[in-house]
């Protein structure tokens, strides 16, 4: 809702708009012919409806306004000074409206301005209702009015009271200086003229009686109302901007002091501490996907790791099988074969002569052969040689056997021919 | 509310957070290891299916082989074995020595010592017998002598050293 676009017409003066003054529970308009009327608030919808941007003046309860002299404020310290006053007297305030009045070189008569609960609730519901209008402070916009001088209420008396629903503004004329009073908080007394003497007792107890031109914002019953309706018309205008006027405005989050701030401050607070457990939940989510790769990674290995164990197993068996192989390789590699060797001595020997013993170890053979005949050994010796392996004849005696002279040979073959005695090796 | 809130945010930031990032460093480290072990084992391990069909041919190899070495351990069934083939070869035994040792930590070594008696032809198809392709006996020594070397047919007297290695089981 912004509540400062109500003000854009601060110095705009037009003489054919509606002016609406809202206080108490009273409405009082001033129409095109300048006719004053009062209606109730149910109609205040119809009547907006059918003008252009009408113009609404706020008094109390819908603007809460103080006024006090102060010296000459910039904008800042009147922005502090608002603060300092009411920082946490008036802490929902919506919007906030300080005017500074320059007196003289010295001092300045500053008026606070606050919008009430009640106030926002009726801008926001007309805001609703889709009804353009423009509105201003009344009090404010009725000193300032004076002040410039545009209307010459207080000429003939120098004094002025205005009575408005809940609140009386007293303003007198001296040595060409404004001095205001304003009275508020009058809503505890039932009448009008219960609140009338009220406000008037405690005034002319500090003051002393004297004479005032009355202006009254009241029931139109009220005998005064008729007679002053011509005064009514020029003091329902907005002021008009000029150097001796200074104004500045807030709306209720710039307000750093107000309670509101306070909680937003929390509210950010709150969105990072979400942010962090967001950040935390996130985080932990990311952790634990890893956490779950890298145990499925491990499951993995621990399954490639039994392969691998299974694998040694296998090894190790074709390692007993290329074992137990290579054995029974080596041993027919190593195998002497004295069939072989005996079949091959028998093609050697001549008739006469026969073997007695043989024996063979490794590569070593040794034979005993008897010779009934004269076949001659030498022959013999080369033939065995050339075709078993290096000879040597170790003895060659002759022997009787059976009356039967015959010669004994004792024959030793090295290095046995492989070929002939040996299985291959491949 | 506002000490509640910051309080909050130290706490979680402190036990939830600082730590998850340490674990998460933690974690890649091991992720990265492990990934190069897997690589390592799966390249291992690669065609294990092929080893173990391998694996199901040698084992019932190593059966075979182990059953052909049943009868040597044995020493009875061992004698038994040799005197067939005597007998078939009509081979007299003067005598038969058998003695077990250890050749190394995974084979045994048995010795055998055996005096035949018997014509020529047998003696020879006796040798072809026991030094066959299908055992791997081992003719350490052999010696063949005749005490009537002018006979048509005499008798001979074989010593025979043999010696068998047996894969230990």
């Amino acid at each position: 809702m912004n509540f400062i676009s109500g003000l854009t017409g601060y110095s705009i003066k037009s003489e054919h708009q509606t002016r609406i003054l809202l206080h108490g529970k009273l409405i009082y308009s001033i129409g095109h012919e300048q006719t004053v009327s009062e209606f109730s608030y149910e109609t205040l919808k119809k009547r907006l409806i059918g003008t252009r941007r009408p113009l609404l003046f706020l008094a109390s309860p819908y603007i809460h306004s103080y006024i006090h002299t102060t010296i000459q404020l910039s904008s800042r310290e009147m922005e502090t000074a608002d603060q300092q006053l009411f920082g946490f007297r008036n802490p929902a305030s919506p919007f906030i409206m300080v005017t500074s009045l320059k007196l003289n070189d010295k001092k300045a008569l500053t008026i606070h301005s606050h919008l009430s609960k009640i106030g926002a609730d009726l801008l926001a519901f007309k805001r609703r209702e889709k009804v353009s209008f423009i509105w201003h402070p009344a009090v404010s916009s009725f000193i300032t009015t004076l002040f410039q001088g545009s209307v010459d209420l207080l000429h003939e008396k120098g004094r002025l009271r205005i009575y408005l629903a809940n609140e009386l503004l007293q303003i007198e004329k001296q040595d060409n200086q404004l001095r205001c009073q304003h009275l508020n908080y009058l809503q505890n007394q039932k009448t009008f003229e219960d609140k009338k003497r009220t406000a008037e007792r405690i005034l002319e107890k500090s003051e002393g009686k004297q004479e005032y031109t009355t202006l009254i914002f009241a029931d139109a019953t009220t005998p005064d109302v008729e007679s002053s309706n011509h005064l009514v018309d020029p003091l329902l205008f907005p002021p008009v901007r000029n150097r001796q006027i200074k104004t500045v405005t807030r709306i209720q989050k710039k307000r750093s002091l107000a309670f509101r701030s306070i909680i937003k401050r929390n509210n950010l607070l709150g969105i990072a501490t979400f942010a962090v457990i967001v950040w935390a939940i996130l985080i932990n989510l990311h952790v634990s996907q890893i956490n779950q790769q890298r145990l499925t990674k491990k499951r993995s290995i621990h399954i490639l790791e039994q392969h691998s164990a299974r694998l040694d197993q296998i090894a190790e068996i074709r390692l007993k099988y290329i074992r137990f192989v290579s054995i029974r390789q080596t041993a027919n590699s190593l195998k002497i074969y004295p069939a072989r060797f005996l079949a091959r001595l028998d093609k050697i020997l001549p008739r006469s002569v026969w073997v007695r013993s043989f024996a063979i170890r490794d590569d070593l053979v040794t034979l005993e052969l008897l010779d009934s005949g004269k076949s001659g050994i030498s022959t013999l010796m080369d033939q065995i040689s050339r075709q078993c392996g290096e000879t040597n004849l170790k003895s060659n005696e002759p022997i009787t056997l059976e009356k039967t002279p015959i010669r004994k040979y004792a024959i030793e073959i090295k290095h046995l021919n492989s070929q002939t005695h040996y299985e291959k090796l491949d | 509310m506002t000490i509640l809130l910051v309080a909050t945010m130290i706490l979680a930031i402190s036990n939830f957070i600082a730590p998850a990032y340490e674990a998460r460093s933690y974690y890649h480290d091991q992720i990265i290891s492990l990934e190069n072990q897997y690589q390592l084992l799966y390249r291992y391990s690669l065609h294990v299916d092929y080893h173990e069909t391998q694996l199901k041919q040698i084992e019932q190899q190593l059966e075979d082989l182990q059953q052909l070495y049943d009868i040597p351990r044995n020493s009875a069934a061992f004698q038994k074995h040799f005197g067939k083939i005597q007998r078939e070869n009509h081979l007299t035994v003067v005598a038969h020595q058998t003695s077990k040792e250890n050749a190394s930590r995974d084979l045994e070594k048995i010795n055998i010592r055996q005096t035949l008696e018997g014509k020529y032809s047998n003696h020879m198809n006796y040798l072809k017998a026991i030094l066959n392709d299908r055992n791997s006996i081992l003719l350490e020594r052999y010696a063949l002598d005749t005490s009537a070397p002018l006979s048509n047919e005499p008798k001979l007297t074989a010593d025979l050293q043999l010696t068998l290695f047996l894969p230990l089981k």
